[in-house]
């Protein structure tokens, strides 16, 4: 049977928005919404610190299997690093949340996973807060080929960042 | 448009849903910076229905984890909303971390479009600036509900009738990547 499509044109509203005079130029906004970002910085950096430990925590719990809510939380916890440290610019540390994302999906249904594995993710993240490996470029992509090489031996396929 | 463009975004109302409360503040750090005043941050889905039934908005910047997960359905359900006045805003998804199936799932909500994290607020904009042309209509066809996939609907392709009523008897149809 053909299905029935309905069509909607509402108008959009957000054009109509966006077309109000006056305002400031779109370098300036983007100016703006990077300086406001960065007055979050000092706080956000304890808060990664806690997220960090957090899964430190599951991972140091009595008796953590890898249970399958545990590993959610654990998931969570590293969508998040991904998710905001990359908003600061931290780049490593993004793609080791990243990669501890693809590990937990990966595995969040099974058995097998290999909890040392998440183990070393939590000591990569730890390590890329440290000011001597943070500020060393090179040191930061020896740590992030660990974690590639981890993964890998575990089969898990990794997931690609944004594009630009 | 160029850097140099002007930009107006004070009268834009956004609904912005997070999955944590450290990304909402970025966010909205984000969008204050573009210039926009009304900014709701619910922390859970009956907030953002409330919000969603009250107050007129332009956009919804929506992570689908967004309160353990219900995002999603928040979407769907504001899509299939028949009364409600935002059934049809602009949505863009902010996807952290995603497989192909999740990015699948999360288009079927009937976003807009879908833009990965982390992102520098240039993205962002871009996104927001594209999604204020868009100008494809909203279809509802079995399941779905959202903007027509088919970008420049020239018809349905060669030799095979169309099945809308207002479909060009053959022509080609054309997508476009990166939108939802």
């Amino acid at each position: 049977m053909k299905p029935v499509v309905r069509t909607h044109r509402p108008a959009n509203q957000l054009a109509a928005a966006v077309q109000t005079r006056g305002g400031v130029t779109i370098a300036e906004a983007l100016q703006h919404a990077t300086e406001n970002v960065e007055t979050l910085r000092a706080d956000y950096m304890a808060v990664l610190d806690e997220k960090i430990a957090a899964i430190e925590a599951f991972t140091r719990s009595v008796g953590f299997s890898g249970d399958a809510e545990t590993i959610r939380k654990v998931y969570a916890l590293a969508n998040e690093v991904l998710n905001e440290a990359g908003a600061f610019g931290l780049a490593e540390l993004s793609a080791a949340g990243r990669s501890l994302c693809d590990l937990t999906a990966a595995r969040a249904d099974s058995e097998s996973l290999d909890l040392r594995a998440i183990r070393v993710h939590v000591e990569a993240m730890k390590s890329l807060r440290r000011p001597e490996v943070n500020g060393d470029a090179q040191i930061r992509a020896a740590v992030l080929e660990g974690l590639r090489q981890v993964t890998a031996k575990m089969g898990v396929k990794p997931t690609s960042g944004p594009t630009r | 448009m160029s850097e140099q463009s002007w930009l107006n975004l004070e009268k834009v109302s956004v609904l912005a849903l997070e999955q944590s409360a450290y990304g909402m503040k970025i966010l909205a750090q984000i969008l204050r910076g573009f210039g926009i005043r009304e900014i709701h941050v619910p922390k859970t889905v009956g907030e953002a229905t409330a919000i969603a039934s009250r107050f007129p908005l332009n956009l919804i910047i929506a992570d689908p984890g967004f309160d353990d997960g219900k995002g999603q359905e928040f979407l769907r359900w504001l899509r299939r909303a028949d009364q409600n006045q935002n059934r049809f805003v602009p949505i863009i998804l902010s996807l952290g971390h995603s497989t192909p199936a999740s990015v699948k799932l999360a288009r079927d909500t009937g976003a807009n479009f879908v833009v990965a994290k982390p992102y520098p607020p240039k993205t962002l904009l871009d996104r927001i600036l594209w999604v204020a042309r868009d100008k494809r209509p909203y279809v509802e066809v079995g399941d779905y509900v959202g903007p027509d996939r088919r970008f420049k609907s020239d018809g349905p392709p060669k030799n095979v009738k169309g099945r809308r009523e207002n479909d060009p008897a053959s022509a080609p149809v054309q997508a476009e990547e990166n939108a939802a």
